[in-house]
């Protein structure tokens, strides 16, 4: 694990009352920890006494949470080497010389580091650290023995795959930087780690490949996560809220994804990951609206089938939007247009029900909502099924008591289904909120209201920016390149050059200017045509492809 | 002016839905009973011309709204007059053309809905997309073409695969001669709807790629005119001409009588989706140029001024007219002795001037 | 602050939107829709009398049904259609949706005074579509009888009708259907009209509305498509027999397969089926003033049926045989245009066809040609080729006479 001594982001620094400083009083630094930490009882400190008896021994302590830290280590590559120093070297030596031996000779250990911050001394027990301090000196050495537990590597609960890799991020950053360092070995593949959070101090990394991502865009991600303020960050999702351009927009503009593979295939595009200690949800930055629509699957499947399923998923992603409008919209204002079997078939269903088609659709799709969100939150073995069959039963029992026509929840059915059928959820929640404001356009003006909503649908992806890529690149500014993985999934021989071939700059690049954050929707600068060079075709490996366009059914 | 840049297929995407707007489902060239298609043709070769000299105009000045060069060609009070009579032509061109989408509407589906709210929905939208400004208005346009498109193929299967199609009720060409012909064209297939692409000579300057971009525009065109002439032809196929020429929206009759198997059938309401659509973006870029001369003119950021000429345009589009026909003849009456003045007379001036400048330039250039 | 405030407003003004309510929404069990069409004359012959068959879809399908008939028709008098068809809202307690007519039903008085009145209707209203089927009532049948006619297949009778109206058109030719914008292209060709398919019932016009007719294997009551109507302009002038109206199909183009019936010499009887057909028409000038039309048919035939000892194996037989058929196919379409001659109407669209194929000369002739017409030569050149014999050559009679 990389050390980055904290930028005095803490409000640590604030509040230890002007004496931030490291005095050579031993007793009083380490009454000063226990008291800071308000004798809890997790801190152990270890004193030890270096040198042989003559003249005198060096009074020294180490400072660690037994908990976050990995015993073992401390006991044989820190204790020990310690206790063995050699004692004429302790005698001889001042303080401060006497910790330079130490660090360079005596340590055993791969990570050792000096600290004169007060605050880093405190920063380093609470990750899992030992700290050493030497009665006399103002400094302390950190030696890196973090340990603790952590979930195992297995399966991700996400995004599923019939075939590819099944490992997933954990919540120890430590872990997920070597699940992706592992499939890209590349020197490359550049990290750059600091940490957020006042109070919680969380370690936040940032990965990009250093030939592939835009160094302006790098600069940008950098510059907005410095620029966080918040007591503590618990989940990407803290982090993604405050880097994310300022459109309100229920879309999602940053996508987070908890496989590996997938991180990895977007690194090789030139994309930029942020990993956060604590949770197995890494953060892809920028994104496009394709980019939702995509499986790592694709790529495990012949061409010809993944061309297949992207188109399925984006009619799925139309049905899930358009699904109860529509259905409402034909049967309140549009009799014309059904078949008239069909037509008699629905009327001899409405004939005892008491609700009009609009206030059934929202009924139905209120109670389907319901239902889903029960699903999530019962334990994995039967939250499926208790929210399938329950939908079953509900759906069954509303059709008998005469409240409901069994077509209408046919259609909720259906569009739930297809709703599920979208690989990531944020689009899905997204989907599912728009689909209530189409059913209310079409309640009220039939197909027009469709089409003027669908336009308004259109226009706002159009003037969604994720990092100052247009959301739906590559249809809109059309790039042919790009369409090679973008609805369509050309066999990977056809996508010819990778991104990765040279790590010098792509000259497709024109400048394009990052949205600064805080900025109104269309306030841009240059249209970033460039930008999107960036998200070039590439046969991303088992990850992400392009991005791609909802192209609507009619 | 906006600082965003549109690429030429943006652009072209753009020209074509405007085209296709209104004129796909109302009559055009039915003046020449079944030669209508040829009319239309016609109406395309000297739409590409006049194009040309508007195209001529940006050349120019490749980075100047119309309004601005206006003033620099002919002075600061009569080039103001023209943005300013430009202006006005454009926002009456956008009112009729909301008041045209209402109308179908509210003839095809929506008929108890009082027009007011019909139109207000359709200017809601309008100034929703042209408050994000020019460059998502052209994305949009780009990913809805695709959308038209995709209609309209399904549409032209539709029929083709109802068998009612009759080609000979196209028989015989150019039984009356050439005359009728040229009187449509005269009156109004040069104007509408390839005149009428004039208010883009406020959005050129937006163009990334000057030589790409006036050769979309010159595509554009001539897509348009293939489209809309194939489109005539067919409705005439179908409907025969003395019902297509009685039909207020010829296309959407036709559709109407297109089914297969008795199962799909009356699919006017994507027709009346396509139209929607296309008139959306008709009265948008009329809108917006109309919009952006007088923020120029006035020197009033754009966005400010959206809002004032959008009511306006809501308003003014319920008093034009009383009744359908009114509308029509007023449409007509002002198609072929006003509009000219906007689509060539004041254009030619401007190029005449556009010439002497460049001339003068040369020289001084060269000198 | 300001952008919130435009917000705020903003919501509030869609918010407003639904409270005035939907105008144009309407249920779908508010609705009555019709699926046919019936006008009959009312009994002092001003006014009309419109006769509604709506479905009830209850009775289609659903649970909730009563046992009753699936359609039901009502009758409301107007001087206009439209007018009718409000004040059937007297009488049905639903908005009548006419987007579903399928057919439209005539009386032969109202046919014989004029259609062009209610022409004018059916080809304006946006609800109703341009392919709804036209029909005259025939033998003093009305209108009314035909919509409430009930059918044993298929439980909405006006589809029912539509659907024989297409099965015979394909399988006998002696009827093909017409719809609302045929009508009105004919009735705009001078000197020519429109041509109507008839309707009757065939047994007792009481029992055929009776769901108890239905619960019997043999029928009292039955709709059956019936001959063709000739109209000049708009008005019915005649009727033409079985024979006509398949000469005029088949001049038309338009025949699908039919049967012929021929008697070679007395060799018996054969029973050919028309499989294909194809038809041309051109218009020679061999005389400016006075135009020939030459009506060129090609049939594809197969045998069906066989009283005869004739060797089918033979191929001179065979050819002979063809050119009984040719006889017949030309009597066929001679007896046609005979009528349409006699009738002086155009109803095959020579003028037409000469308009596309002389333009200059038609607009010389388009003033004489109602003289013209009755007199017009028509030359008929007809070859049928015998493909098959389904799965026999020879008939077993063949053997019968051997012996």
């Amino acid at each position: 694990m990389l050390r980055q001594s904290s930028r005095g982001r803490s409000d640590r620094q604030k509040k230890s009352n002007g004496q931030p400083q490291m005095t050579g009083d031993l007793q009083q630094m380490l009454e000063r920890i226990v008291a800071e930490s308000g004798h809890s009882p997790d801190i152990v400190i270890r004193h030890l006494k270096l040198g042989g008896p003559v003249p005198a021994p060096v009074k020294a302590a180490i400072v660690y949470l037994n908990a976050l830290s990995n015993q073992q280590m401390i006991n044989n590559f820190v204790i020990k080497p310690l206790i063995g120093l050699d004692p004429d070297k302790v005698n001889k030596y001042p303080p401060d010389r006497l910790m330079k031996y130490i660090l360079e000779d005596a340590l055993s250990l791969g990570e050792t580091s000096v600290v004169k911050e007060w605050n880093d001394i405190m920063m380093a027990v609470l990750s899992g650290d030992t700290v050493l301090l030497v009665e006399g000196s103002d400094q302390g050495i950190v030696s890196g023995t973090a340990g603790g537990e952590w979930r195992a590597v297995n399966e991700p609960t996400s995004q599923l795959v019939v075939r590819g890799p099944k490992d997933s991020f954990v919540e120890s950053i430590a872990t997920n930087i070597s699940l992706i360092r592992r499939r890209i070995k590349s020197p490359d593949l550049w990290l750059e780690s600091m940490k957020i959070g006042s109070v919680t101090h969380t370690h936040v990394a940032m990965m990009y490949m250093k030939g592939s991502a835009d160094p302006e865009l790098v600069a940008e991600i950098r510059r907005r996560l410095k620029g966080i303020q918040i007591d503590g960050v618990l989940e990407s999702a803290y982090i993604e809220e405050f880097i994310q351009d300022k459109t309100i927009t229920p879309f999602p503009t940053v996508y987070n994804t908890e496989r590996p593979d997938v991180a990895a295939g977007n690194l090789l595009e030139g994309r930029v990951v942020v990993l956060v200690d604590g949770t197995p949800y890494t953060l892809i930055l920028p994104t496009v609206f394709a980019q939702f629509l995509q499986s790592p699957e694709d790529y495990a499947q012949r061409f010809d089938i993944s061309i297949l399923m992207r188109i399925i998923r984006y009619i799925c992603f139309v049905i899930l939007l358009l699904g109860p409008a529509v259905y409402v919209a034909l049967t309140t204002f549009h009799y014309e247009m059904i078949p008239t079997l069909l037509l008699v078939s629905l009327m001899a269903q409405r004939e005892g029900v008491p609700f009009p088609a609009f206030v059934e659709a929202i009924i139905m799709e209120v109670v389907f909502e319901i239902l889903r969100e029960a699903g999530v939150r019962m334990p994995r073995a039967i939250g499926q099924t208790v929210s399938i069959v329950g939908a079953l039963i509900l759906g069954q029992a509303v059709v008998e008591a005469g409240i409901i026509t069994p077509i209408m929840v046919i259609v909720v059915a259906l569009t739930g289904i297809a709703s599920f059928a979208l690989p990531s959820y944020n689009l899905s929640i997204a989907g599912r909120l728009f689909r209530f404001y189409f059913l209310f356009l079409a309640g009220l003006f039939g197909f027009y209201g469709i089409t003027l909503g669908l336009i308004m649908l259109i226009a706002h992806m159009n003037s969604i920016r994720s990092f100052g890529v247009p959301y739906l690149s590559p249809f809109s500014p059309f790039v042919p390149q790009a369409q090679k993985d973008a609805i369509l999934r050309l066999p990977i021989w056809m996508h010819g050059w990778k991104p990765l071939m040279s790590s010098s700059q792509r000259d497709m690049r024109k400048t394009g200017e990052i949205e600064p954050m805080g900025a109104g929707p269309s306030a841009q600068g240059q249209s970033v045509e460039g930008q999107e060079g960036q998200e070039q075709s590439g046969g991303g490996k088992s990850g992400q492809g392009k991005k791609a366009e909802p192209n609507e059914e009619s | 002016m906006e600082t965003t840049k549109l690429s030429p297929l943006q652009f072209f995407s753009l020209l074509v839905l405007f085209q296709l707007g209104t004129a796909l489902v109302v009559n055009l060239g039915m003046e020449a009973g079944k030669d209508a298609w040829i009319a239309v043709l016609s109406g395309m070769v000297i739409g590409a011309v006049l194009y040309l000299g508007y195209a001529f105009l940006y050349n120019t000045f490749p980075d100047k709204l119309p309004s601005q060069y206006s003033r620099i060609l002919y002075g600061k009070y009569v080039g103001g007059a023209i943005g300013f009579a430009y202006t006005a032509f454009f926002m009456n061109k956008a009112t009729r053309d909301l008041m045209d989408g209402g109308l179908l509407v509210l003839a095809s589906t929506l008929k108890e809905t009082p027009l007011f709210i019909t139109n207000m929905m359709m200017m809601l939208t309008i100034v929703y997309v042209l408050h994000k400004g020019i460059e998502v208005l052209a994305r949009t346009a780009f990913i809805l073409l695709w959308v038209v498109v995709l209609i309209g193929i399904i549409i032209l299967l539709l029929v083709v695969f109802s068998g009612i199609m009759d080609f000979t009720r196209l028989l015989p060409v150019l039984s009356h001669g050439f005359q009728p012909v040229l009187t449509s064209v005269y009156r109004q297939n040069y104007q509408f709807p390839f005149g009428e692409i004039i208010c883009f000579t406020a959005l050129m300057p937006y163009l990334n790629n000057q030589k790409a971009g006036t050769r979309a525009g010159l595509m554009s065109v001539l897509l348009s005119g293939l489209i809309l002439s194939a489109a005539m032809a067919i409705t005439i196929s179908v409907l025969g001409a003395e019902i297509a020429e009685r039909s207020i929206f010829p296309l959407l009759t036709m559709v109407g009588k297109a089914s297969i198997a008795d199962f799909i059938q009356r699919m006017d309401i994507l027709v009346v989706m396509v139209l929607i659509i296309g008139d959306f973006f008709k009265i948008s870029v009329y809108f917006y140029a109309a919009v952006i001369s007088v923020s120029d003119l006035m020197n009033i950021p754009y966005r400010k001024i959206l809002y004032p000429l959008a009511l306006i345009v809501l308003f003014s589009s319920l008093t034009i007219a009383r009744n359908y026909s009114e509308h029509v003849k007023k449409g007509g009456q002002v198609l072929y002795m006003m509009d000219p003045l906007f689509y060539v007379v004041l254009p030619a001036a401007l190029i005449v001037a556009a010439l002497i400048y460049r001339l003068r330039s040369r020289r001084q250039a060269g000198a | 602050m300001k952008k919130v405030k435009g917000m705020l407003l903003l919501a509030m003004l869609c918010a407003i939107l639904p409270l005035s309510g939907c105008w144009d929404a309407e249920e779908l069990n508010r609705r009555a829709v019709v699926s046919g069409i019936g006008i009959d004359l009312s009994p002092d012959k001003k006014d009309y009398l419109v006769s509604f068959q709506v479905i009830i879809a209850d009775e289609i399908s659903g649970k909730s049904g009563r046992g009753a008939t699936p359609t039901m028709v009502y009758s409301a008098r107007g001087r206009s259609i439209i007018e009718a068809i409000r004040k059937a809202s007297l009488l049905v307690p639903r908005l009548m949706s006419t987007a579903h007519v399928r057919i439209v039903v005539m009386s032969e008085e109202l046919a014989r005074q004029g259609i062009s009145d209610i022409l004018d209707f059916l080809d304006r209203d946006s609800d109703i579509r341009l392919t709804a089927r036209i029909y005259v009532a025939k033998n003093g049948v009305k209108a009314h009888d035909i919509l409430a006619g009930l059918s044993a297949m298929g439980k909405i009778s006006a589809y029912t009708l539509a659907q024989k109206t297409e099965m015979t058109s394909q399988e006998f030719g002696a009827n093909y259907p017409v719809e609302v914008d045929d009508l009105i292209r004919d009735i705009l060709v001078p000197n020519s009209g429109p041509i109507i398919n008839g309707v009757e019932i065939l047994g007792s016009v009481e029992e055929v509305r009776k769901k108890s007719n239905l619960e019997k294997t043999d029928n009292l009551g039955l709709v059956r498509m019936s001959n063709m109507a000739l109209f000049k302009g708009d008005r019915l002038k005649g009727w033409l027999n079985e024979e006509e109206s398949l000469g005029l199909i088949w001049i038309k183009g338009i025949l699908d397969k039919t049967s012929i019936v021929i008697t070679p010499d007395d060799l018996g009887e054969l029973s050919l089926d028309v499989r294909r057909s194809k038809t041309s028409t051109q218009v020679v000038l061999k005389d400016p003033e006075h135009p020939v039309v030459v009506v060129k048919v090609t049939a594809q035939l197969s045998v069906r049926e066989m009283n005869s000892t004739i060797d089918l194996r033979d191929p001179k037989a065979l050819n002979e045989l063809e050119v009984y058929v040719n006889e017949e196919i030309l009597k066929r379409m001679k007896s046609s245009v005979k009528k349409a001659q006699s009738l002086n109407c155009d109803i095959f669209g020579f003028g037409q066809t000469l308009e596309r194929q002389h333009p200059k000369a038609w607009k010389h002739l388009k003033g004489k040609w109602p003289d013209l017409f009755p007199k017009l030569e028509v030359e008929y050149h007809v070859d049928s080729i015998i493909r098959n014999s389904q799965m026999r050559d020879r008939s077993f009679k063949y053997d019968m006479k051997k012996e």
